[in-house]
């Protein structure tokens, strides 16, 4: 039986299986990137001689397409152009809705859906299915992978940017694993700060409101001989939600620059630290909240060499370096709920001992170095192509298996071309292939059809298969619960040695409109998304699986797993064990809306909507026969917003933000009755000189109707800030 | 029966109006079908050739304006450079040819041809180059046998558009390279015969753009960008775009997708207006025998604002249109 294996024989881990499959990825790997290169050569060469002597302007000279959109496809392109909806989200917008913590700023998308999983730690899923820690959304700050590799999730409260901070953020709606790879499966944001160069002089912002909440920052900029210099910084502390002990405190401090020693050379570099505290935990249960400290440095660099004309080469090189810890230490005796006397007696050789209940200390790095090279044609064909490598190391006392040490390695290679047909049609069609130490190559591609039927109107059809390979503890997890000396006392969560990469299918139709010489502005997607092996946890039991429950021993076979850990018994008291495989189906079909009308100078709207229709189900439980979980409520059905802006002269402004979310349940949260939730913002400028300050009056939740966020006890009831800013030259 | 009298009434009303639909949809076909007829009366029989410098949008833009401009019963036949380069279409005295871009300009000038001759979309500096190149060409110009509408903007219009932009205008710089050194040129005189400074630096390939943009916005109140390329097909154009934004001050692009992506406004004809003004001039030649205007800037243009950067500057009062009226009647343009 497989769940009577040693827990260390694995698919991977130069385990000789997998040497075909990994020669087989590799050779293709390098096929393609040897048929890219010749493609690559042989059209630098052409454009080179296409280019030579031309000392004269040229018409394309007065027609490039200006970038716009770039998350997409990697390539500068129109928001027409591009194979997915976007929603581009301007820091007006921002302001507008008068978010103070980041994750906040993206209830403005459509289909997203954002949620307090604690006072000060935020989930953002799109089309919902998550627990609180969501994963299948690649998140770039500035072009930097931001997850965390243990569950490739994002820790958006220590990610050191504030909403001042952004300039922009894209936001893909849609699976773009072909342009960005695994986590970017059902989405991709990428959250563009303040670049050095635009940031003029000095800036300090103060905010004090309910919750106990006070923010503090600053941003100074300095301009060298051949570069320009931002520093910027924050503290932030909340006491997060009444009853609950979950008060936070964190800061930043980020340094970023931009050097352009020539025309042809441009050097963009970031480098910050993030510490905070964290009260943390289970709703339900609020006697079992621990304090999560976390400690995270990073630095990234995106250098840009212009070779040609049409052509350029981007490398980016980055390393982002995390320490979290949190403890909940219990007395064996008290789990047991017997008198510490009678612990020496059941488990001989030991005596009554506190033991770590929680994941205790983590550290884990993520290392990506990527190249990409961009050609253009006169025709207005685009074509991208890279590469790159990955790197996620997870060390941590008794979450995985082996030593506590799991290193693993990502390669990919990926490329995208945008043809424009004709007048009318344009194409993308990209690819993604990746492959993972101990797991087979997986090729994500997308096709896309643009139809620019008159001006201003446009159509678009897109289908995509992409793959998620498995986070770190996800294909690594072994969680203990041991004695101090190391001897085991309980086996909670394994994974699947055969667990796989989930497959998501995804089918969209977009039309995107502008009307009333770009006031009006109108972008629908229909779609239909399957997710197929989606991974999550099967409750198993010893008991059912040493006898084979009759009628499922199929599935006991397929997904038990050893209670035994390197010759260790693991479940002496609990004879239960979590196992993390592919377990899980749906399908989810929608529509998205976002409308969005700016009647004049002063005053703008924008409406977003979004349908969302799941089923599908998930192997529950193995415990007592076989148990399904639904993901009927997984996905909120319907939400929308509203943003009014409106400027009412004399320096004052006034914005509203209203947001609906259907019912949901959450997993490892609880069942969320739908609600309204209404924000408002007032606010007063003052310009001398060049000088500029600024007092906003904040309100959330003006209905004052709590609803819960994410889980039990999360009440969000009204709140009240106040604001003031100062900037100087 | 009362209800039955509204069903019929309904009923008659709806097939009365449907009569007087279809009554309505005859008219105008007839009547969009009659001017085309009376335009074809005059230029019956006549043809045009059109050469175009490739198969992009942008050309085909173009074409299909032009198209769109003339009578339906006029021949167009679309020629491309492979066929006028190895002479499969011999171009004679009595053909008048549309050229669309530099290089279908260039290569009917090479031909030595004496057909004549209108080139559209490509830009002043480069007309005149190459007329300079074909020595033919300067004979034709002055019989009226060759001519262009040209892509850019006058130069005295770009500073019109900054002045009404910044009434206080004092001086206003720009960056070029070797492509656009003509350009800067022609702004240079214009400027120097009024009293607004001009400013203008080379970029060279070992500058450091950030360093030269600091220095150039630090004197100056509007920046007005021209193409090139180092200008627009590196990350230049975003340090100016930013470096715009930092220092407050203006800066005019020259398309609509400059300002799209951030300029604050831009005098501009696209292509279809371009081809729309030469159907005017190829009919009006057609009809009269005269020989071609000489060449021009487009007379017909839009401008375009972008307005949250307005709103960004201080300058949320500018409307595109009114100073698109502005700088027609500045050149008493209707």
């Amino acid at each position: 039986m497989k769940g009577n294996r040693p827990a260390g024989q694995r698919r991977r881990h130069n385990d000789l299986a997998v040497i075909p499959g990994l020669t087989a990825g590799l050779s293709l790997a390098a096929l393609l990137i040897a048929t890219l290169v010749t493609i690559s050569a042989a059209m630098a060469s052409f454009s080179a001689r296409a280019d030579s002597g031309t000392q004269s302007l040229q018409e394309h000279d007065w027609n490039h397409t200006i970038p716009k959109v770039i998350f997409a496809t990697r390539q500068q392109q129109p928001i027409t152009s591009a194979p997915s909806s976007v929603t581009i989200i301007t820091r007006e917008m921002i302001q507008a809705q008068g978010a103070f913590h980041l994750a906040g700023i993206l209830r403005l998308v459509p289909g997203f859906q954002v949620f307090l999983s604690n006072g000060s730690t935020f989930g953002v899923t799109p089309h919902g299915f998550s627990d609180r820690d969501p994963r299948r959304l690649e998140v770039r700050v500035n072009g930097r992978s931001a997850y965390l590799p243990q569950l490739a999730s994002v820790a958006w409260e220590s990610l050191g940017v504030l909403p001042e901070d952004v300039d922009y953020i894209e936001v893909v709606r849609g699976s773009n694993v072909p342009a960005y790879g695994s986590n970017a499966i059902l989405g991709a944001v990428n959250i563009v700060t303040r670049n050095p160069v635009v940031a003029a002089g000095s800036r300090i912002d103060i905010t004090s409101g309910d919750a106990q909440t006070r923010i503090a920052s600053f941003s100074h900029s300095a301009k060298l001989t051949d570069s320009e210099l931002l520093l910027r910084g924050a503290y932030k502390e909340s006491h997060g939600f009444d009853g609950v002990d979950d008060a936070a405190h964190m800061g930043h401090l980020v340094a970023s620059g931009v050097f352009t020693p020539n025309l042809s050379h441009s050097l963009e570099f970031e480098m910050g630290l993030s510490q905070g505290d964290f009260g943390v935990g289970d709703g339900d249960h609020l006697d079992e909240f621990t304090n999560d400290d976390r400690h995270a440095f990073w630095v990234n660099g995106r250098w840009k060499y212009f070779s040609s004309d049409d052509q350029h080469w981007n490398f980016g090189l980055s390393w982002a370096d995390y320490r979290y810890e949190n403890s909940r230490p219990v007395l064996l005796s008290s789990l047991l709920q017997v008198p510490p006397a009678w612990i020496p007696l059941l488990v001989p050789g030991h005596e009554d001992e506190a033991l770590e209940l929680e994941t205790g200390r983590r550290d884990f790095a993520v290392f990506n170095a990527e190249l990409e090279h961009h050609l253009e044609w006169q025709s207005g064909q685009q074509l991208v192509w890279g590469l790159g490598a990955r790197g996620d190391l997870l060390h941590t006392d008794h979450f995985v298996r082996g030593d506590g040490k799991v290193d693993t390695w990502v390669y990919y290679l990926f490329a995208n071309v945008n043809k424009p047909l004709n007048r009318r049609w344009e194409m993308n069609g990209g690819f993604m292939l990746e492959k993972k130490n101990g797991f087979d190559a997986e090729l994500s591609p997308r096709l896309a059809l643009n139809y620019h039927y008159r001006p201003g109107q446009h159509l678009r059809i897109s289908a995509t298969r992409a793959y998620r390979q498995p986070a770190l503890m996800e294909s690594d997890r072994l969680w203990t619960v041991r004695f101090a000396d190391g001897d085991l006392v309980d086996l909670v969560h394994s994974s699947d040695p055969d667990i796989g990469s989930e497959q998501v299918d995804t089918l969209e139709i977009g039309y995107l409109g502008f009307w009333g010489q770009g006031r009006w502005s109108l972008d629908i997607k229909l779609f239909q998304e399957q997710v197929r092996d989606a991974i999550d946890g099967i409750d198993t039991n010893e008991n059912s699986c040493s006898v084979l429950l009759t009628g499922i021993e199929a599935l006991l076979r397929r997904y038990c797993q050893s209670f035994f850990v390197d010759g260790d018994y693991g479940a002496p008291f609990d004879k239960r064990q979590r196992v993390f495989t592919n377990s899980g189906n749906w399908e989810t079909d929608g529509l998205e809306a976002e409308l969005s009308y700016k009647l004049d100078d002063s005053r703008s709207l924008r409406l977003t909507y979004a349908y969302l229709e799941s089923e599908g189900s998930r192997i529950k439980s193995l415990e007592d026969g076989l148990s399904f979980g639904d993901y009927e409520d997984a996905v909120p059905r319907h939400s929308a917003s509203l943003l009014l802006t409106q400027a009412l002269g004399n320096h004052w402004r006034f914005n509203g933000f209203a947001h609906y979310v259907d019912q949901v349940a959450w997993r490892s949260g609880t069942d969320v009755d739908s609600y309204t939730r209404l924000d408002l913002n007032l606010g007063r400028t003052w310009r001398w000189a060049n000088n500029e300050a600024e007092l906003t009056l904040t309100l959330q939740n003006v209905a004052d109707a709590d609803y819960l966020e994410f889980q039990r006890n999360n009440h969000f009831g009204r709140r009240a800030f106040i604001s003031f800013s100062l900037a100087w030259p | 029966m009362e209800v039955k009298g509204v069903k019929f009434g309904f009923k008659a009303l709806l097939n009365s109006s449907f009569g007087l639909l279809l009554l309505l949809v005859g008219m105008w076909v007839q009547a969009d079908a009659m001017v085309p007829a009376a335009r074809e009366a005059a230029t019956a029989s006549k043809s045009i050739t059109v050469v175009l410098s490739g198969d992009s949008g942008l050309y085909q833009r173009s074409l299909a304006a032009l198209k769109r401009h003339l009578p339906t019963t006029m021949e167009v036949e679309s020629l491309t450079l492979e066929q006028i380069a190895s002479g499969e279409r011999q171009l004679s005295a009595n053909d008048f040819v549309v050229t669309v871009g530099a290089k279908a300009a260039e290569q009917v000038m090479a031909t030595a041809t004496e057909a004549r001759q209108l080139s559209i979309l490509l830009p002043s500096s480069t007309f005149y180059d190459l007329a300079k190149q074909y020595p033919q060409s300067a004979q034709r110009l002055d019989g009226g046998r060759l001519s262009a509408i040209f892509l850019d903007q006058p130069a005295r219009r770009q500073l019109n558009l900054a002045r009404l932009i910044n009434p206080n205008l004092k001086a206003i710089g720009t960056l070029y390279d070797i492509r656009s050194q003509q350009l800067v040129q022609q702004l240079s005189e214009v400027a120097g015969g009024t009293d607004i400074e001009f400013r203008s630096r080379r970029l060279l390939p070992s500058d450091n753009p950030i360093a030269v943009l600091r220095e150039m916005y630090r004197d100056i109140d509007v920046f007005l960008a021209v193409p090139g390329k180092y200008i627009f097909n590196r990350s230049t154009a975003k340090w100016m775009l930013y470096l715009s934004y930092r220092n407050r001050k203006p800066l005019l692009g020259f398309s609509e997708d400059y300002v799209t992506a951030g300029a604050l406004a831009a005098v501009y004809s696209n292509p279809e207006q371009i081809a729309g003004e030469a159907g005017s001039w190829l009919q009006e030649c057609l009809d009269s025998g005269k020989p071609l205007p000489p060449p021009s800037h487009p007379s017909i243009f839009s401008v375009s604002v972008n307005r949250e950067v307005a709103s960004r500057m201080g300058l949320g009062s500018l409307i595109a249109a009114r100073l698109e009226s502005q700088l027609k009647a500045q050149e008493q343009l209707p």
